[in-house]
């Protein structure tokens, strides 16, 4: 193996205690639970959309047609019960993989109804590779590649969401993007829809529109952070910084635009970088935690 | 070594899948995205497709996700009369709102229009809130 496959290799599976995975299924398992069961009443108006609105994306393409409401209905709450039972690590050989797969199923019947919202996209993928990994039922097991390789796979998700919108960015909008307008326009555009369209808006947003110099350094950073994800696979205090500024920037958004992406803002979304099983210990001491836990290693630091 | 199998075979399905297909394809879809939301080269003149109260004395007054498409989702609410204008369906749209303003919406509404108004985004903000052009595509009364 040359230089940089052993380096990821190494990286990919190092060991972890399966508190870690367990902990992640929590995290990423309650959140998805909870946005089904807070956005419910949305799903089910979407659901009574005119015929005409369906336009069924992403694994339910293949649908010539939506189908009842009560049907989708039937299939929302089967897929809150097994959010109980994932979120539990119970039944977890079919809860696992059945709730990942249900709640992509009802989600992407939620997007295919003339728009495609991107505040869920990573939970979805998460929640996948979670929902088919041992992330339940491994307590005791000593710290094993089993317990590793799913967790690392998580971050470099979160990584390549950033990576592709950065590039989206500097594709799409160009030059522009970066040092003109492009930024300013965007952010009075959305709010000046929400206002017409009867919405919460930023006052904010709309404020900060007149003061054009803002927006240079804002797009900049913008990009930067997105481009920049992968270093946060390096681990240490570059990922720590990184996913400040990457949060930092969701509260951004939430300022300027009132777009919430709430995956993000809680920061579950980056809860693989770290030592997150920390959270279902009480209280524990720095030695102690470094006695039970193992460490998270990046591909540079460990 | 099953799990060295697994774990490169997920690491190159994200690259690959997650990473290099959409950007490639430029395709924006769930759970795949290229995310291109706010990456449009997007000038401060902007069209927007949405429904209004009209009072008495003309004025005009905004109406809500719920009262236009019964969501609670501004850009469902957007796709909603979008979609109506393209396929000559405003006619009915604009019925659908005025029975839902006549049950819950404000008071005073004597009509709804479907309509198209083009603004300049950032003049908005700076005090100038009048449209530079605007499209009505149906007007209906409220029962």
């Amino acid at each position: 193996m040359t230089p940089v496959p052993r380096t990821v290799d190494r990286w990919l599976l190092a060991p972890a205690p399966p508190a870690r995975l367990a902990t992640l299924r929590v995290l990423v398992g309650g959140y998805c639970f909870g946005f089904l069961v807070v956005r419910f009443p949305g799903f089910l108006s979407a659901a009574r959309l005119p015929e005409r609105q369906f336009e069924p994306v992403g694994v339910l393409a293949w649908m010539p047609a939506s189908v009842a409401p009560a049907v989708f209905v039937v299939v929302a709450v089967v897929t809150v019960a097994a959010g109980v039972a994932f979120v539990a690590g119970r039944w977890w050989r079919v809860s696992g993989p059945a709730f990942a797969l249900l709640f992509l199923a009802v989600t992407t019947y939620r997007f295919s109804w003339g728009h495609v919202l991107h505040t869920e996209n990573l939970a979805s993928l998460h929640l996948l590779v979670i929902g088919f990994s041992a992330a339940a039922g491994c307590r005791g097991h000593a710290p094993n590649a089993r317990f590793g390789w799913p967790v690392r796979v998580l971050a470099l998700l979160t990584v390549t969401t950033y990576v592709v919108a950065g590039v989206a960015k500097v594709r799409n909008g160009g030059w522009d993007w970066l040092v003109g307008d492009v930024l300013r326009n965007q952010v009075a555009f959305d709010n000046l829809r929400k206002e017409l369209l009867g919405d919460l808006h930023s006052p904010l947003g709309g404020w900060l529109v007149g003061y054009a110099w803002v927006f240079v350094p804002l797009a900049l950073l913008t990009v930067a952070v997105e481009l920049a994800a992968p270093v946060a696979l390096a681990g240490g205090r570059v990922r720590t910084v990184w996913v400040a500024f990457a949060w930092g920037f969701h509260v951004g958004i939430t300022a300027l635009m009132a777009i919430v992406f709430p995956y993000h803002l809680l920061g579950i979304a980056y809860a693989p970088f770290f030592r997150c099983e920390r959270l279902t210990q009480r209280w524990p001491t720095p030695a102690a935690a470094r006695r039970v836990t193992q460490p998270e290693p990046g591909l540079v630091s460990g | 070594m099953a799990e060295r199998v697994w774990a490169w075979a997920a690491v190159i399905a994200v690259v690959v899948g997650v990473g290099f297909v959409p950007v490639l394809l430029e395709r924006d879809s769930y759970p795949l995205s290229d995310y291109p939301m706010f990456s449009t080269r997007r000038t401060a003149e902007s069209s927007f497709n949405t429904a209004v109260a009209v009072g008495s004395g003309d004025a005009v007054e905004r109406l809500s996700p719920e009262l236009i498409a019964a969501t609670d989702e501004v850009i469902q609410a957007a796709a909603t009369v979008s979609d109506a204008i393209a396929q000559g369906q405003t006619g009915t749209l604009c019925t659908d709102i005025a029975t839902r303003v006549a049950d819950g919406g404000p008071d005073g509404v004597v009509a709804v229009e479907v309509v198209t108004e083009r603004f300049d985004a950032v003049a908005w903000y700076a005090g100038d809130r009048q449209p530079l052009g605007r499209v009505v595509h149906a007007r209906c009364p409220v029962p």
